[in-house]
């Protein structure tokens, strides 16, 4: 941080006017502001200091089939459906693809698996165990026993999670997906709750809801 | 393959490996901030007047140009197998 505050001496005032002529611009519309370069494979390879990329490191783009492992789709759904069971514990996969739908993880497809609703909003945190697109139990920060303000609190989530895994549990449903929606302070709480209280969580998803230029939001607080 | 009603489980999901549900949801978090979904909600929670989303994208921008010049900058002091100056 040192090396940074002393190259950057001058430049400390601020970034809304700042503007470097010699760099040649790279991410400028809003869109790809979030790509980072260091997502490139070429960024990857080892210069020499001279910039000359060197030969030997390179040796891979003759090599046929280390291409035909990353661009044969075939051989890597045939791979994935040769067992047609789930085994997080040994795999190291970690974001799911279609073919994942119809593996088993106890006997039971992917997609089929009980899922478990969580909305942690700033002021409480709701939890519905759904089942074949029914819902099978529900409970919220003031139907185990919080009030007013304290349903907002961590507390609150974690109890909420751990009603719902006993419930779940007397429905004898053991492996349930997750699905989250909202950032408030509830979130992580009550997903471990369900974990402590004994449910084997296969996976989690983020749902929340995100306008692409939906309906105006409500006028900003001015504190 | 699988129906409209688990498309939600291609995106925005992650396996949890060992029970290990705290790394999961980790890792869960730091994709979407990079993909900028937090900031998005974020952002879109309250009307973000015209003039501050001007002035928002302009530093976004030179903030950008500024951190990739900078580590242009630094990764170049950095360099140390530079080849010997004196020659012979």
């Amino acid at each position: 941080m040192s090396l940074i505050r002393s190259v950057v001496g001058g430049f400390r005032r601020g970034y809304t006017c700042l503007f470097i002529p010699s760099v040649q611009r790279q991410n400028t519309n809003v869109r790809s502001c979030h790509k980072f370069p260091t997502d490139e494979p070429s960024s990857t390879i080892p210069q020499k200091s001279d910039g000359i990329v060197d030969e030997e490191i390179l040796d891979f783009l003759n090599d046929e089939e280390f291409f035909a492992r990353y661009t044969d789709e075939e051989s890597i759904s045939q791979s994935q459906s040769a067992s047609n069971t789930l085994d997080l514990n040994n795999s190291t996969e970690l974001f799911p693809n279609a073919t994942h739908m119809d593996m088993l993880v106890d006997g039971v497809p992917f997609k089929e698996i009980p899922i478990v609703n969580i909305k942690a909003t700033s002021n409480n945190t709701l939890m519905a165990l759904v089942k074949d697109n029914k819902v099978v139990t529900c409970s919220t920060g003031g139907s185990v026993g919080f009030k007013n303000k304290n349903k907002s609190s961590t507390v609150a989530a974690q109890t909420v999670g751990f009603d719902i895994a006993q419930k779940a549990l007397f429905h004898n449903i053991k492996n349930v997906r997750i699905c989250v929606r909202g950032f408030s302070q509830g979130r992580l709480p009550a997903i471990k709750a369900l974990e402590t209280a004994g449910l084997n969580i296969v996976s989690i998803t983020d749902t929340t809801r995100l306008a692409f230029n939906g309906c105006k939001p409500r006028k900003a607080r001015r504190m | 393959m699988s129906c409209h009603k688990n498309a939600k489980f291609l995106a925005r999901t992650v396996f949890v490996h060992k029970n290990n549900v705290e790394q999961a949801h980790n890792a869960l978090m730091r994709f979407m901030r990079n993909d900028g979904i937090v900031d998005q909600v974020r952002r879109k929670k309250y009307y973000e007047k015209p003039t501050t989303m001007r002035r928002r994208i302009s530093y976004e921008r030179c903030k950008r140009i500024y951190n990739a010049d900078m580590q242009r900058k630094i990764e170049f002091v950095m360099k140390v197998n530079r080849e010997s100056p004196w020659i012979g």
